[in-house]
């Protein structure tokens, strides 16, 4: 339902605009203020238009040794990369793999083990930090990409949504495909893949996000700068103790940091607007 | 040759509800056997439990000679037509049609051959590139039967494959079901509670009620000679009339107070005329059931009634009256002309004869004789 009052609209686009501004400005002033001179950031007030170091800062900041940790911009990135990716993967297999054991197989305490799940999420690795940094820890599995992502890679918000997704499916999909010789793991691949694949690239833009965010748990995984993630670089940038903050780098690194996840959720956007709209279930 | 037996199968789900109990049939080769019943008289779940989808709860079950009760669904040689035709939505109708003989590991010729062929069959070679959601319904189904057609099976299961088209359609798929049937010489065993598909299209008809087999036998003979007033509802549109009665050595006395005299049990027991069988002793409740066809407009017709209401079906009209003392109404199928000419409206007081057999039931409802006529009617004096 869609209401035409002129008034109501001015107002709507009023609220709008306030908004945009309000997530913008922000934005806005980091994009201005990496292309100013360290000299012109040293009073404290950001500048509201570029200046004409934009080049000369971002060259800085892909081609020397990140101040203070030294590993280079690109490095930090990847290691992110690295990160995000591996948790938005792993959350997805085995979420996968969970919710199609609990939507189309029959086992004793199905249903309780579908709680035990659910119960986690009361349990994010902020509350269960000491023993998962213990159990890694003597896995020695600290400063690895596997100790980065391993402890975060249960899911059961991923559970809980691709079971709700399973279970919109046709039960008689599932029982003609039986009767066509497709056993359980022909019939993930088959059926469940190929139908659920609008709801796996949603999960696959949140969780790409949550891991990319994330910066706890990397803080604590990864000691070394070699395995640090942009995030952490950030507030390395602005913590230095005897000279002032270097400004430029800083905000340069934070739009570079903001990128890849705008990236994913444009690519990824393509398939939301198709689930929308293409009604294959 | 037997296709495919049953013996006492039965399947208990696990809140020891019975669903199927005690199913004893065989499906020659190259016949098609229509179950048909209310829902949840269990039709539906003796299919799944041929098809393997359902565990088989006891008995046995035989396709092709050997025993299928622990075979896995793709090994027991048989291809379902679901309801909702479960066509796989991402694939095309060839990929839907080719995807068993994919996971068979058949020859890229041979799958490709197969499936022009059942197409071919199925007249819908042009559609082979489509997705099953630019299909239209008569069109999916005939794909969703394609896709068993390809399978090549020893036994097609059906179930209730025609509910989802339209009136016209239905007709229309029906007698292609029965063409292609014919054409493959296929055994068939199909479930529906559509009574005119069971009558049109069985070589046998199964009516099942409550997870048993309340009678087998070819349509003709249920229609004619039903084993309980249960078949007797069930098979024939409109529904055979079944009035109670009180019963007695061939007598069934109406509440209105109307004898009819029958052949139904022995001559010996009959009593001599109708009018002294109020004397005779004792008298059981029973049902007499007499069909709407089987009932005409006749001056002397042993049925004094009431019309209450006419409904016009082009060459017959279906007249409902009401007989004095009874709540049920009479149906009677008459021809429109008569009804016509007549010049008959609701509330007119009209008779009417019986024109073909009766049917008496005990008061188990179960058939009483092969096959009772009317002899003579009374009205009895003490009514």
């Amino acid at each position: 339902m869609r209401y035409r009052r002129p008034g109501l609209d001015g107002l709507t686009h009023l609220l709008l605009i306030i908004g945009v501004v309000i997530f913008g400005l922000p934005l806005w002033l980091a994009l201005t203020a990496s292309t100013h001179s360290a000299a012109d950031l040293q009073n404290g007030i950001a500048p509201l238009w570029f200046g004409d170091q934009g080049l000369a800062n971002y060259w800085q900041l892909l081609s020397q040794p990140m101040p203070g940790l030294g590993v280079s911009a690109l490095r930090l990135l990847g290691n992110s990369l690295v990160m995000a990716l591996g948790i938005a993967l792993g959350k997805i297999a085995i979420s996968l793999l969970a919710a199609y054991a609990i939507v189309f197989f029959r086992f004793p305490c199905r249903t309780l083990c579908f709680w035990l799940i659910f119960v986690t999420l009361m349990l994010p690795v902020e509350v269960r930090i000491v023993p998962t940094y213990g159990v890694v820890a003597r896995f020695g599995l600290i400063d690895t990409y596997a100790g980065m992502i391993l402890p975060l890679i249960a899911s059961a918000t991923a559970t809980f949504l691709l079971r709700q997704c399973f279970l919109s499916l046709p039960s008689e999909l599932f029982e003609a495909a039986r009767l066509d010789g497709a056993g359980p793991l022909r019939f993930l691949k088959d059926f469940v893949l190929p139908l659920s694949r609008t709801n796996l690239a949603a999960l696959f833009v949140i969780m790409f996000i949550y891991g990319w965010n994330q910066y706890l748990w990397p803080l604590l995984a990864a000691n070394s700068p070699d395995h640090a993630t942009a995030v952490i670089s950030l507030k390395n940038l602005v913590q230095s103790t005897d000279t002032l903050p270097p400004w430029q780098l800083a905000t340069a690194m934070t739009l570079l940091t903001v990128l890849p996840p705008v990236v994913v959720i444009v690519a990824m956007q393509r398939f939301f607007v198709r689930g929308l709209t293409d009604a294959e279930k | 040759m037997a296709t495919l037996t049953c013996r006492q199968l039965g399947k208990t789900y696990k809140g020891g509800q019975r669903a199927v109990d005690g199913i004893d049939l065989t499906l020659e080769s190259g016949e098609l056997m229509v179950v048909v019943g209310p829902s949840g008289c269990g039709k539906s779940t003796f299919l799944r439990l041929v098809a393997g989808l359902e565990t088989i709860s006891d008995g046995e079950l035989e396709i092709g000679g050997t025993l299928a009760n622990r075979l896995e669904p793709a090994q027991r040689g048989v291809a379902m037509v679901f309801q909702n035709y479960a066509l796989y939505p991402h694939m095309s109708v060839f990929d839907n049609m080719a995807y068993a003989l994919k996971l068979q590991k058949r020859p890229r010729e041979e799958i490709t051959r197969r499936v022009r062929e059942a197409a071919t069959l199925l007249g819908i070679e042009a559609l082979l590139e489509r997705r099953p959601r630019q299909l239209s319904g008569g069109q999916r189904q005939r794909v969703a039967m394609g896709r068993a057609i390809v399978r090549e099976p020893r036994v097609f299961l059906f179930d209730e494959p025609l509910s989802n088209l339209d009136a016209a359609l239905r007709v229309q798929m029906r007698l292609e079901i029965r063409r292609l049937q014919q054409r493959l010489g296929a055994s068939m065993l199909y479930v529906t509670h559509d009574q005119v598909e069971a009558m049109t299209l069985a070589d046998r008809l199964v009516v099942m009620r409550d997870g048993r087999i309340e009678q087998i036998g070819t349509p003709m003979s249920l229609f004619e000679t039903p084993a309980s007033c249960f078949v007797a509802r069930f098979i024939g549109s409109p529904a055979m009339n079944l009035l109670p009665v009180s019963h007695s050595e061939g007598c069934a006395r109406l509440p209105g107070g109307l004898i009819l005299e029958t052949d139904a049990l022995e001559a010996e027991t009959r009593a001599d005329t109708a009018a002294n069988a109020e004397a005779k002793a004792p008298a059981r409740a029973a049902t007499l059931g007499v069909r709407p066809e089987h009932l005409r407009l006749d001056p002397q017709g042993e049925f004094a009634v009431t019309l209450e209401m006419i409904e016009r079906l082009g060459v017959d009209a279906l007249a409902y009256c009401r007989l004095p003392g009874l709540d049920t109404p009479l149906t009677a199928r008459l021809p429109l002309a008569t009804l016509e000419a007549a010049a008959l409206r609701e509330g007119s007081e009209i008779r009417l004869g019986v024109d073909g057999p009766l049917h008496l039931f005990d008061a188990e409802e179960r058939r009483l004789a092969r096959r009772a006529r009317l002899i003579s009617a009374a009205t009895s004096r003490i009514a």
